[in-house]
């Protein structure tokens, strides 16, 4: 932004002239809320679920401490649905300052039925359309799929990154079944960078599923018109391969978003807030 | 949006309510927070006011500016 004192004093000179002196102030407040509404998720309708790390730091909890036990639970700041995990060596860990200095919460994930999760039950449900926003940044990525958010059992809904090779993305899934999920190739190593994986479910007509890399939608494909989902939970509890991925914050909307406030969400605040690309 | 001034005012008159300078201030603060952090407020003067009034109690008038200006920073570069 050119900040010519010239030109700041010329595009001003109308609102010099015709903004009573006592109206600056009030002015200044009414445009502060419409930016305050532009930035913040919930300037989009149909917010139901907002998990951000942030909230386990105002908490106490230390960096490296244990998240999902009493008192240290991840708490939905919209719903107040509970993150918890009953298992003392499943629980996974705060990291105070990951990405873009933000705290994250620290998943590690095993080929195996060990690998760290949080519950939702029985608060959170899930069902019709919806579109959910994760921040993720994986580590130790093995090849193969990893659900590494609202997974289901047996994975019946579900949004992660998927590595073959040189070949990288996210994965969507809904429902249990063949030809139930499909991979979005982004050919951005998940290794190395921190991503936004959002994930839309919109009715039951051709083309209802659609994966979007960072803001960018990826590929769309027609899934079954219904599903159930009898478990939702952070993490990869039955299923997985070897990862170690930090979320510093999910987005879960019940309603499809158009294409643009998709994008308005990413841009105006994930972007931003973690200087994703 | 628009710019243009008559609708600026207008849409401001409910926050033209008997709020002193620091009040302003205070709100301006509460509002630079919630932009920073991406909360939602409600943007009535009754709610700003009630948000503000830990800030008008914590923040020493003459730092407000400054604190205005760290905002702003935090804003620019989260």
């Amino acid at each position: 932004m050119p900040c010519d004192p010239n030109a700041l004093l010329a595009q001003s000179q109308c609102l010099i002239t015709c903004i009573p002196p006592g109206m600056v102030a009030p002015v200044k407040i009414s445009l502060l809320c419409n930016i305050a509404a532009a930035r913040t998720p919930q300037g989009v309708a149909g917010l139901a679920h907002w998990w951000r790390a942030d909230s386990l730091v105002a908490l106490g909890v230390a960096n490296g401490g244990a998240v999902g036990g009493a008192g240290a639970e991840w708490v939905d700041k919209v719903a107040g649905a509970i993150a918890s995990q009953a298992t003392a060596n499943l629980r996974p860990t705060l990291v105070t300052s990951s990405i873009n200095g933000k705290p994250a919460v620290k998943f590690e994930g095993f080929f195996s039925t060990n690998s760290d999760n949080l519950d939702f039950l029985p608060t959170f449900t899930m069902t019709g359309d919806f579109t959910t926003f994760a921040v993720a940044q994986f580590t130790n990525f093995a090849n193969g799929c990893s659900h590494a958010f609202l997974n289901g059992t047996p994975f019946n809904c579900a949004i992660g990154v998927f590595k073959s090779g040189t070949n990288y993305g996210s994965q969507t899934r809904v429902d249990s079944g063949a030809n139930q999920s499909f991979t979005a190739y982004s050919g951005v190593n998940p290794d190395t960078v921190a991503h936004c994986l959002t994930n839309r479910r919109s009715g039951a007509a051709a083309g209802n599923q659609s994966a979007f890399f960072n803001g960018a939608q990826q590929q769309t494909l027609t899934l079954n018109g219904t599903y159930t989902v009898t478990r939702i939970c952070l993490g990869a509890p039955t299923f997985g391969v070897d990862y170690s991925v930090v979320i510093p914050e999910i987005l879960h909307y019940n309603r499809a978003l158009t294409d643009a406030e998709v994008v308005s969400v990413y841009t105006n605040y994930l972007k931003r807030r973690y200087a994703l690309p | 949006m628009a710019c243009d001034p008559n609708a600026l005012v207008d849409a401001a008159k409910c926050f033209d309510c008997g709020m002193s300078g620091v009040m302003f201030d205070a709100v301006e603060i509460v509002l630079l927070c919630a932009i920073r952090d991406g909360t939602a407020l409600a943007c009535d003067p009754q709610t700003l006011l009630a948000q503000a009034s830990c800030i008008l109690t914590c923040i020493p008038v003459g730092m407000m500016p400054a604190v205005k200006v760290s905002l702003l920073c935090q804003i620019l570069n989260p």
